[in-house]
């Protein structure tokens, strides 16, 4: 056996659920625990899910002694792996919740078991180590190249899914702007934002949601052309700047050379 | 006593898979070749190698607590055996024909769910060391509501 440096998202191949993995656990009295998992669920670069349907003694275990044990298969070519696990947290709510519970429910649906296949939550465990088993399979391991489609979703895509499942959610014109608005700072770390809308015959624009800044400025206006708002309103171009006050100071100054030159 | 339902499980190709802890209670588990059930239907073997199953090895005389979980691929029927470890020794010619026979019936259960039989005959299930236990408790682990169940007696 040998340790290595192996990262999770090297064995995506292992959390697709295609081949049960097992889990061990331990009771606080010493007694070990070992059961069938029908899939290891890939959360981030440290840490991975396993559903909790039912109260078992897995369950009951990791809340003892939270340290555990994982066996998984790369389906290819059956090569096996052992992750030591610590027991961190279960979530019965949000994006991790939503989508294993979808993707079992996926399932059940077809079977009938809806009521059955319900998931109480997604518990999660902080990988401690990784193990590849060397000595079990005498395949050689599958061409690193390979990339799951589904694990490795672009990140711009994860936030338009959760940006679409949000907005759907919105009954009202102000929940459509106000979510939007809290998107862009959830997701892309727009922390300070403005919707306005545009008076085209009156040449001004009037804004209808703010996000981040201290006082809202709902129904303040500014003319077309006016600073920088009102700039990019009638140039109907995104701009993006940097170091503003570095072009701020600058600016003052040559508008102070220009005053001092008369 | 195993009840005659389980002893029936394991005489087929079940997948095997062996649970232990060490000193600090830190859990372990690994993959068995094969798994023998004894004339007094308490005592099982299972088959082992130091390839893989380094650490459980270590863990066995240490405390000789241990799990075995056995899923019949096909129809996820599927239990758990828990005891005491009574003796590890090298395997014997008689251990690797049951292991080699366990392994054939394996191979079929995979290969009825659609495994590709490449992948399971390239496994290196040659196991070393021969792990006897006496069995103390049965769970019925087949999945679903009523999964952690104790059996028999």
């Amino acid at each position: 056996m040998k340790k290595t440096s192996l990262q999770l998202e090297d064995l995506w191949a292992c959390f697709q659920g295609i081949v049960p993995a097992a889990l061990s656990t331990c009771a606080s009295d010493g007694t070990p625990n070992i059961t069938f998992i029908s899939q290891v669920y890939y959360v981030d670069t440290k840490h991975v899910a396993i559903s909790f349907q039912f109260f078992n003694k897995t369950h009951r275990n990791v809340r003892e002694n939270p340290f555990a044990c994982v066996m998984a298969l790369d389906p290819r070519t059956l090569h096996a792996y052992r992750f030591r696990l610590r027991f961190a947290h279960s979530e019965s709510t949000g994006p991790l919740f939503e989508s294993m519970s979808l993707q079992l429910q996926a399932v059940a649906s077809y079977s009938g078991m809806t009521d059955v296949f319900r998931l109480l939550a997604a518990d999660v465990y902080e990988v401690l180590d990784v193990e590849c088993l060397e000595g079990f399979t005498r395949l050689p391991f599958p061409q690193p190249s390979e990339r799951s489609s589904r694990l490795f979703v672009d990140s711009g895509l994860v936030s338009l899914r959760l940006i679409s499942e949000r907005l759907n959610k919105a009954q009202a014109l102000d929940e459509v702007l106000q979510a939007s608005l809290q998107l862009l700072d959830e997701q892309f770390g727009f922390h300070h934002s403005k919707i306005l809308l545009a008076d085209e015959r009156n040449g001004k624009l009037l804004t209808i949601a703010s996000h981040g800044y201290a006082e809202n400025g709902v129904g303040s206006e500014v003319g077309v052309g006016e600073g920088l708002i009102g700039m990019v309103a009638r140039a109907r171009r995104t701009l993006y700047l940097s170091a503003m006050d570095h072009g701020l100071r600058y600016a003052r100054a040559v508008r102070d050379r220009a005053e001092a030159l008369g | 006593m195993i009840p005659d339902s389980i002893v029936a499980l394991l005489q087929t190709g079940i997948s095997v898979m062996v649970g232990t802890r060490d000193a600090s209670l830190m859990p372990e588990c690994t993959r068995a070749w094969g798994i023998h059930i004894a004339a007094d239907r308490r005592t099982v073997t299972i088959f082992l190698s130091k390839a893989i199953a380094g650490k459980t090895i270590e863990n066995l005389p240490e405390n000789g607590k241990i799990a075995v979980t056995c899923t019949r691929p096909t129809d996820h029927i599927t239990c758990q055996l828990k005891g005491q470890v009574r003796g590890t020794r090298p395997v014997t010619s008689v251990d690797r024909d049951a292991s080699k026979r366990w392994h054939r019936e394996f191979m079929a259960e995979l290969t009825a769910i659609g495994v590709p039989s490449s992948l399971g005959e390239a496994w290196i299930a040659e196991p070393t060391v021969a792990v006897e236990m006496t069995v103390t408790d049965v769970f019925d682990q087949t999945p679903g509501p009523g999964a952690g169940k104790k059996i028999g007696q």
